[in-house]
């Protein structure tokens, strides 16, 4: 079931009934009716999957009571590394065999070895890479006891597979969601309104940006050798647009319903594309993500203290695993790798934190050099995300050497699309200058009091028609689905 | 608190769903006011009145539209001697499923037809694609009859094609239509190209034919007959001529034809080497006005 659905616009309204008026007496009832929820939510893609995603919740939630419970320490590294290998061992079966398999037989066939991998027909368990990532801080939290075990069941499910976040994240932790589930929710008019206003943002941003943008990248990354440079260069921050309304447009209707429920989910993007350095990119994009990595991996590594050596190694692990965790190929492999290259000179000369506050914060417009150092990190962020986007490699190395050729300084033309590439333009330009407004508010359409009402309907109104107008109706998926 | 947020929300959606509403139906009567002709439009509500009385309805996909195009409708009209409407679709955007919710809805508004000429291309029983394209009924107007209708009607791909359906009232397209006032379709072919046959029945439909979805197309047109029937319609099926002669899928399309004239007593005839002369033909099977006139005359006249 997808949030951009007619199966969902359904389904949304009778949870939210039952909820506030049916299942509304205990945290209990509020809890095991948004379970249930959630587990229809998710077998909507493929019910026998359904089993893995309980197995998974099991696992964690025995192995987190049998770490807290154990007096030995032989007994607690049991059952951490117990579930951290399921974990990661289905993560590596469905998302990442067939890459070790066809990877291992290229290597051998380079040594003039013939192998033929056996590859397993396996479809990737929608949401695998985010809810195995929720068990795995969950038992980590406990083996390094920043966190109490949760003992009911219901309560830890919920924490895993509540449907806002189940397929495409945030993802939560522990420490944020669990008080939350163990609380009964009262409405909160104002939470709920702007939950709304949020849902709409990011069906805005889902279907009329991202989904338009995707027709030109589509069809631009398909043939490169055919556009000139400057249409190429255009491809790209398309696909940057592409790639951040899609996912924070998730992230903003996955925040919007859960806060219709009560709960408020992790804030994912910060503004991105208005970053000054490449560091302070990645502090504002996939910020669940990010911190994830930080907290279970880079601190653990050592994270930025000891020598320069220590440093750089983090930080290239860091980024090649966040690379891989998008998908089992060499271009997220590459992508990781080139983000890791952008942000080592700040890592190392530790500027790293030099840009922590909003950019411009209370001006209307950036200054000269603020503006300049947001254009930078924006084409250095759009030159790694065509690796992300390339089929494989020689598709980016391709796309790459046609960009820097006489044909860069061409007018850029492009064959067709279904919206005009012109109004595609305007809209984004719109959409832009929308965030740069909002970039100090949890989400651009967060309520300015200082505007009044009929104004704002106005607006909703304006953008509910472009949705109407311009919203791509095809079943498109969001790409983070696939990761 | 939570009943004042969920009469807002309710009022807002009714708002904001109104005010649409009132948008969608001033630019389809704005379209509307242009008054198109049969052979002038695409659209089939826009020609669709209530309660008339046709000697023939056509129907089927582009093959049957080509009897109305470039006026090619008057012709028809004079030859046969007979007042007729064609519900026909081309543009590879309707199924025989959409095509037979069109009959329904041509009945629903009280009109008659004397005889239902289903024009059976072979292709269209068979095709993957015509069954999933969402801009069926982006020419037809703001209708909520049609809408309702619709709405209540099983079909594949339904909700997709109602939300581009609403869509297309709101581009520039839909306000620029105008009647197309071409008169008379004249280029012809000298010969028959081969590959281009091949590769038009790739476009048409994947290398082999699917059964299940021959079947579902089969069950449709049943169920044509049937409509056509319970409004006192004759039913007659004809496979229309073309250059290269039979279909692919010729044999299923007319053993499955027979059997229907078996079980309704319906009239069935195959045309589809009735002519074979390149110069009656814009394009491998479709014919132009030339074509159209003498198919009519030697064809057609004799059997309707």
């Amino acid at each position: 079931m997808l949030f951009n659905s007619l199966a969902f616009a359904i389904f949304l309204p009778i949870v939210f009934l039952l909820y506030w008026f049916v299942f509304n007496k205990t945290k209990s009832t509020q809890n095991a009716l948004l379970i249930v929820a959630s587990y229809y939510f998710y077998s909507c893609w493929d019910w026998r999957f359904l089993f893995l995603l309980i197995f998974s919740t099991f696992l964690d939630y025995y192995s987190g009571i049998q770490i807290e419970k154990s007096d030995s320490g032989k007994r607690r590294k049991f059952w951490f590394w117990l579930s951290i290998l399921v974990n990661l061992g289905f993560l590596g079966i469905f998302k990442y065999y067939n890459f070790f398999a066809t990877s291992f037989a290229d290597l051998l066939c380079s040594v003039g070895l013939k192998a033929n991998p056996t590859l397993l027909k396996v479809i990737l368990p929608v949401g695998i890479s985010f809810y195995t990532f929720h068990g795995l801080s969950y038992v980590i939290d406990i083996y390094n006891k920043r966190i109490k075990a949760e003992y009911n069941f219901i309560d830890y499910s919920l924490f895993v597979s509540y449907f806002p976040l189940l397929v495409a994240g945030p993802i939560e932790r522990a420490t944020h969601l669990l008080p939350q589930v163990k609380e009964k929710r009262r409405f909160d008019y104002q939470m709920a309104v702007d939950g709304l206003r949020q849902i709409l943002w990011g069906v805005f941003k889902k279907v009329v940006i991202a989904d338009n943008c995707a027709i030109v990248v589509n069809m631009v990354f398909a043939n490169p050798e055919e556009y000139s440079g400057s249409v190429l260069v255009l491809g790209a921050v398309f696909f940057a647009f592409q790639i951040y309304c899609d996912f924070s447009g998730y992230s903003d209707i996955a925040l919007g319903v859960s806060r219709l429920f009560g709960i408020e989910l992790l804030k994912n993007f910060n503004y991105p594309y208005f970053s000054r350095d490449i560091a302070e990119f990645w502090r504002r994009w996939h910020i669940s993500l990010s911190s994830w990595f930080r907290d279970y991996l880079y601190i653990p590594l050592g994270g930025s203290r000891g020598s320069i050596w220590i440093k750089v190694r983090n930080v290239f692990i860091i980024f090649i695993i966040s690379g891989f965790w998008h998908g089992a190929n060499w271009t997220f492999i590459v992508w990781g790798l080139i983000n890791a290259l952008f942000i080592m000179p700040s890592v190392m000369f530790n500027t790293n934190r030099n840009n922590l506050n909003i950019v411009a914060e209370g001006k209307l417009l950036p200054n000269l050099k603020e503006f300049g150092q947001m254009i930078v990190t924006f084409f250095l962020v759009c030159f790694a995300w065509i690796f992300f986007r390339a089929q494989d490699l020689d598709n980016a190395f391709c796309y790459i050497k046609r960009i820097f050729s006489k044909s860069l300084f061409t007018i850029p033309k492009f064959n067709s699309s279904d919206i005009s590439v012109k109004i595609l333009a305007v809209l984004l330009f719109l959409f832009i200058l929308k965030e740069w407004a909002g970039r100090s508010k949890n989400h651009a359409l967060e309520s300015n009091k200082s505007v009044p009402t009929y104004l704002k309907m106005a607006f909703y109104f304006i953008i509910f028609m472009a949705i109407m107008v311009w919203g791509v109706t095809n079943k498109t998926e969001f790409i983070y689905f696939a990761f | 608190m939570i009943k004042k947020f969920i009469y807002k929300v309710l009022f807002t959606s009714i708002c904001f769903f109104s005010l649409l509403s009132v948008v969608l139906f001033a630019v389809s009567k704005y379209v509307e006011d242009k008054k198109f002709k049969n052979s002038q439009t695409e659209s089939n509500t826009l020609i669709v009145k209530s309660d008339c009385k046709y000697d023939l309805l056509f129907m089927g996909i582009s093959h049957a539209r080509n009897f109305s195009r470039y006026e090619n409708h008057k012709i028809v009209e004079r030859i046969l001697d007979k007042k007729i409407i064609n519900i026909g679709q081309g543009g590879g955007i309707c199924s025989i499923n959409e095509q037979l919710f069109y009959l329904k809805y041509f009945y629903s508004k009280g009109n008659k037809a004397d005889a239902v000429v289903l024009i059976l291309t072979p292709s269209m029983l068979t095709s993957e694609k015509l069954p999933i394209a969402s801009n069926t009924f982006d020419k037809e107007i703001f209708d909520l009859s049609f809408l309702y209708q619709y709405l209540l009607f099983d079909s594949e791909n339904k909700y997709q094609r109602i939300i581009k359906y609403l869509q297309s009232k709101l581009t520039k397209e839909w306000i620029n239509l105008e009647p197309d006032y071409t008169v008379g379709k004249f280029d012809s072919l000298t010969r028959m190209d081969e590959l281009t046959v091949k590769k038009g029945f790739l476009l048409a439909r994947q290398q082999n034919i699917n059964i299940e979805r021959f079947k579902k197309s089969c069950f449709q047109v049943e169920e044509i007959i049937k409509l056509a029937e319970m409004n006192n319609s004759k039913v007659v099926f004809i496979i229309p001529p073309a250059l290269f002669g039979k279909w692919p899928e010729h044999n299923q399309v007319s053993d499955f034809a027979k059997k229907m004239k078996e079980k309704h007593g319906i009239n069935f005839y195959d045309f589809s080497e009735s002519v074979l002369k390149p110069q009656y033909y814009y394009d491998h099977h479709h014919l132009n006005t030339k074509g159209v006139k003498y198919f009519t005359s030697v064809y057609l006249k004799p059997i309707l």
